[in-house]
């Protein structure tokens, strides 16, 4: 809101400032246009008085040759009326011309007759009002309010566009967000790639932090669970005993699990690929949620899955991939009403040097930017870290290939892409 | 010694040889051919200009061998300007005399021939039509070949006196801006009062046109048995065509202004194709006027020169123009300008003188037709 308004501040004080050019453009337009438009009719008006002057002064001199009109008054009103000009004089050569200001008037010696006569033609002055009147000034504030107008437009669109549009982007950069730059100027891609590589860097940082924490923790757990188990071997029950040791049994693997997924995401993650079957890698992660998920009655269907698909790739890292996302894909379609309950594989040759495994379900799919998923502390569960998907990326991305998450159209739910390359050339 | 007999010898035998060059080498007799065209009518002027130059070629071609043997030739210089500047007439008459032109056929009209005359006053000049009275009254350097108006508005008022017998009533428009048109309808005037024809309108104008719109009222309330229109055929041929839709029944004449129906006078108009009227000039036709002298009987002699000869006025006048120079350079052998122009201005009105009388043309349906010759 705050951010709105010192925009619409801004748009304000442009227009002011575009409307006072603008009056001052369309002024400065309308006086010279005014002046242009009379200098040429008073130029004109000359020209065309002189051509008939000219014409004038060769029939008053053959008509003062011949003499036959009687005088040279009834010759200078028979020029005056056929060549439509308001006053003709024929002067002597010992008479002036009296000037007059608001009279347009030409002199011209009468020709074959120079030494004694000259004939003064004047017509009325061009007006002022004639040329800067009202229409001029309004048509000269209405083409510049136009040209401004259009312009300030095409300065706001440009400026959402190119400028608003990639401040906000870098924004989201800033904070992790996969956004496209498409045909940013390079100036804002190299921004764009240092707060992409500044946010990894910072992730990593704050990663490592978090990792701390959490092994504290469970460190802190581990010591109570010692604690407990020296004390469940002295002199408990056997009853008591047994429960203790169950307990024991069942928290550590998963504490160990928690420890391992911290461990991996705060460091980078080393793989090491062999040529082996990516799609028994793939049966390997579906069948440590097979129990669960024929407990809760989910449905899974494989699409285009081949028998056996051979690629060099780290079956143990791929895996903690797939079980992950199937694990996720598990406890988002649960939750669910639906009857439906479903959870579809399927694999795709790409090209001949990549493949792709995509996995969707019919849960209740991802946030509005499902990229985001990837990030750190970006979790899609409520009671989730947001270190499962990190550490699926990072495990893709270690083997040369990349991870995508999108909203899947077939079943609503979440999708989620895998592609890598057969052969991993580290 | 020697060297003075051998020049001696050749002085001798040289001498008789320069002298004979001399002897055969005609004098050069410079004739500035001056005309107005109307711009405005373009094919009319073209066809004239075209007329107006084959007449001066045969006249040439037919007293070069005349002439040759009198020791003249004719050197021939054309000046043709724009009928709507006179001014130029006065110039280019001014040019000619400098140029040491010793004779200038000057334009038909007649105030463009007074204006040369203004322009070139020491040098001897004919006009082929020039018919105000003012050009009679210039000196004897200065001639026309016309009649004067006075004898064509006499002819032309005792005609239109025939056809209406009793008091008729007429209207005179006048172009103030044709000196000779002014002075026929005054000479008219004069001559149709002594006939008791009135005189019920005069109105001069100035320009191209008169005032319609007044003209109109005044005529539809005078009802004028017959319309003196003594202008050029540009100007009468517009103000017939308005007037007759008037009354298409009203009868125009005019003067030699209008020209003959070979020249367009008649132009696009269909409303001119009915016109009806009278005029007069001061030569027939071109197959009648060629008989009245010796230059125009001998084209007559030869079939295949008649019909190639301009059927114009003017045309005829040129020819007789040349005849006439040709007859006073022979008689009189002048060795230059000067004495030709003694000549000229003590001989020139025995020879440079209408021999046609006054000829009457109909106006009939748009046709400008000979009727008769009156002398």
């Amino acid at each position: 809101m705050k951010r709105s308004q010192k925009l619409k501040h801004y748009i304000f004080h442009s227009w002011l400032i575009a409307g006072a050019i603008a009056f001052a453009a369309s002024l400065i337009l309308f006086l010279a246009l005014g002046f242009f438009s009379y200098n040429s009719a008073t130029e004109i008006a000359k020209l065309e008085l002189m051509n008939k002057a000219t014409k004038a002064a060769r029939r008053i001199s053959a008509e003062l040759l011949l003499e036959h009109r009687g005088s040279s008054e009834a010759v200078r009103l028979l020029m005056q009326k056929d060549y439509n000009i308001e006053q003709i004089e024929i002067l002597s050569m010992d008479q002036f011309v009296n000037r007059n200001r608001d009279y347009i008037q030409v002199q011209i010696p009468i020709p074959n007759l120079e030494s004694k006569y000259s004939l003064v033609a004047s017509v009325k002055g061009i007006s002022y009002y004639d040329h800067f009147n009202f229409f001029l000034l309004i048509s000269c504030f209405s083409l510049i309010g136009i040209i401004v107008t259009s312009g300030l437009w095409i300065q706001i669109k440009y400026l959402k566009k190119h400028i608003i549009k990639p401040i906000e982007s870098l924004v989201a950069i800033s904070t992790g967000e996969n956004v496209t730059c498409g045909s940013w100027p390079s100036e804002l891609q190299e921004i764009s790639d240092k707060l992409n590589q500044s946010f990894r860097e910072r992730e990593q940082v704050v990663y490592s932090q978090v990792a701390q924490g959490v092994i504290h923790d469970i460190r802190t757990l581990l010591q109570s669970l010692q604690v407990a188990t020296d004390l469940a071997s002295e002199k408990q029950s056997e009853a008591r005993f047994k429960n203790l040791l169950s307990v024991s049994k069942t928290k550590l693997p998963n504490l160990l699990a928690i420890i391992n997924t911290a461990l991996d995401g705060s460091r980078e993650i080393k793989i090491q690929p062999t040529e082996c079957d990516l799609i028994k890698t793939l049966k390997n992660s579906i069948e440590t949620n097979q129990a669960i998920m024929v407990s809760k009655n989910i449905k899974i269907d494989f699409e285009k899955v081949p028998q056996s698909l051979i690629t060099v790739h780290d079956p143990i890292q791929l895996e903690r991939v797939f079980t992950n996302i199937l694990k996720n894909a598990v406890e988002a379609v649960e939750d669910q009403n639906s009857i439906d309950k479903k959870i579809k594989i399927s694999c795709e040759n790409i090209s001949s040097s990549n493949v792709k495994v995509i996995i969707e379900d019919s849960g209740h799919g991802l946030p509005q930017k499902a990229e985001n998923v990837f990030r750190l502390l970006k979790s899609t569960k409520i009671h989730g870290s947001g270190l499962g998907l990190l550490v699926s990326r990072k495990i893709v991305e270690a083997h040369l290939g990349n991870i995508k998450a999108s909203h899947s159209v077939d079943l609503k739910g979440a999708k989620f892409e895998i592609e890598i390359p057969r052969e991993v050339q580290l | 010694m020697k060297l003075l007999v051998i020049s001696l010898l050749i002085f001798i035998f040289s001498a008789p040889a320069i002298s004979k060059a001399d002897v055969q080498q005609p004098i050069k007799v410079k004739i500035s051919f001056m005309e107005a065209l109307a711009p405005k009518d373009t094919t009319s002027s073209e066809r004239f200009q075209k007329e107006y130059e084959y007449a001066v070629q045969t006249g040439k071609d037919l007293t070069r061998e005349k002439l040759k043997s009198c020791g003249y030739e004719f050197i021939e210089e054309k000046v043709l300007y724009d009928a709507s500047d006179n001014l130029q007439a006065f110039e280019q008459a001014k040019k000619s005399e400098a140029a040491g032109s010793w004779l200038i056929v000057g334009p038909r009209r007649s105030n463009h021939y007074l204006l040369a005359v203004k322009g070139a006053p020491e040098t001897p000049s004919v006009s082929i039509m020039a018919s105000a009275k003012e050009v009679f009254q210039l000196n004897s350097m200065h001639l026309s070949l016309a009649q004067s108006n006075q004898q064509m508005a006499k002819v032309l008022a005792r005609e239109v006196q025939k056809k209406f017998k009793t008091k008729a009533k007429y209207f005179s428009i006048v172009s103030e801006d044709c000196v000779s048109c002014v002075d026929f309808a005054a000479s008219f005037d004069v001559e149709a009062k002594k006939l008791n024809l009135k005189s019920k309108h005069q109105l001069y104008f100035s320009g191209e046109q008169p005032n319609i719109e007044d003209l109109e009222k005044t005529f539809l309330k005078e009802k004028p048995d017959f319309v003196l229109i003594p202008n050029y055929s540009m100007v009468s041929a517009y103000l017939m065509g308005i007037i007759s839709k008037w009354n298409p029944k009203v009868f125009f004449i005019g003067g030699d202004g209008w020209g003959d129906a070979k020249y367009g006078f008649v132009h696009d108009s269909p409303q001119l194709s009915k016109v009806n009227g009278m005029t007069v000039k001061g030569m027939p036709p071109v197959n009648k006027g060629l008989e009245f002298f010796d230059l125009g009987k001998e084209i007559l002699k030869n079939p295949s020169l008649a019909s190639a000869f301009p059927a114009s006025g003017s045309a005829q006048a040129l020819l007789k123009v040349i005849q006439d120079v040709s007859e006073i350079l022979c008689k009189y052998k002048p060795k230059d300008k000067k004495e030709f122009t003694a000549s000229f201005k003590d001989n020139g009105s025995k020879y440079f003188k209408n021999p046609w009388g006054v000829s009457v043309y109909k106006l009939f349906e748009g046709e400008i037709i000979f009727d008769k010759t009156v002398n």
